[in-house]
């Protein structure tokens, strides 16, 4: 055999020993006796960031004080108008909210 | 980590993968129950900071190699010297029965098994636990980058400098062997 064969087969059974896996015995009932030394997981409070229901919030309050300023002025058909749709806005908004939170507490 | 897999299923599914390479890492059967332990006990520690796009396998190949570096600390502190990886469990002797080969190659092959993983107890650590990810655990080169925090290039020159080692440490015993035998040979003859 040639010097280069010898090199390439020398590389070719390096690689072969060093990918055979060795042969490992666990031991019976180690994962649970590992599991049993960890502390019991405490049940870990998840509180999402719920920024639509923050903005929703700052929009009712908006809203409300929007109402205020308009009946003060309320002296026009459209202010009047005005006066309605933001009343709508409101119910529409507190209605949605009220269902939301309802919602997220059966989760 | 999937919500519906308990922690005891996880050590269940992962304990071989971290059982063998300790092994290689170490070179040793001993203490290789607590180790592993070591292993897990550490994943669970770090499991609040898990990141989900984040294999457990790159997690646990990062801690063995941690947990095999301080093993091989504290081997120094205690001055212990160096333990072969001669598989007690499974001998050569029940690799005869392997059909088609005779035992003279197997008795070879073995031999040369353990001088492989002789070897690999003489590299640095960080060579042994490339070259063990790489060829045992068969990852890729950006999956041991992940594992050890190492850039991809330094796995490379990992890689290529833990294998030029070995294959020189490997040379180097053989013609110990030979020298040995030759003189064997010549005093037998003079006898």
């Amino acid at each position: 055999m040639n010097p280069e064969d010898a090199n390439d087969t020398l590389e070719l059974r390096l690689t072969r020993a060093l990918e055979n896996k060795p042969e490992v015995t666990v031991p019976a009932g180690f994962a649970a006796r590992v599991a049993s030394q960890v502390p019991a997981r405490r049940a870990v409070a998840i509180s999402p960031a719920r920024y639509g229901l923050l903005a929703t919030r700052i929009g009712m309050a908006v809203l409300f004080l929007a109402l205020f300023v308009v009946a003060m002025r309320a002296s026009d058909r459209i202010a009047v108008t005005m006066e309605w749709v933001l009343c709508a806005e409101l119910a529409g908004l507190a209605v949605w909210y009220g269902s939301f939170g309802s919602f997220s507490r059966q989760q | 980590l999937p919500i519906d897999l308990s922690f005891e299923d996880l050590v269940r599914e992962h304990q071989a993968l971290v059982f063998r390479t300790l092994l290689r890492l170490t070179g040793s059967r001993e203490h290789l129950d607590d180790l592993a332990q070591d292993v897990f006990l550490r994943l669970y520690r770090a499991l609040p900071s898990f990141r989900g796009d984040a294999l457990v396998t790159t997690y646990l190949y990062r801690i063995a190699v941690n947990v095999a570096q301080d093993e091989w600390k504290r081997r120094r502190r205690d001055a212990q010297s160096l333990v072969s990886i001669s598989d007690e469990t499974s001998g050569w002797e029940d690799r005869l029965q392997h059909p088609g080969r005779n035992a003279e190659e197997l008795l070879e092959e073995h031999e040369f098994q353990q001088m492989v993983d002789s070897q690999l107890q003489r590299l640095s650590n960080i060579e042994r636990a490339v070259l063990v990810l790489y060829h045992q655990e068969e990852r890729t080169y950006e999956q041991i980058a992940a594992a050890l925090g190492l850039p991809i290039g330094t796995v490379r020159t990992h890689l290529h400098r833990g294998r030029k080692k070995l294959r020189e440490g490997i040379e180097a015993k053989r013609v110990e062997r030979h020298a040995a035998a030759g003189k064997g040979a010549e005093c037998t003859n003079r006898g």
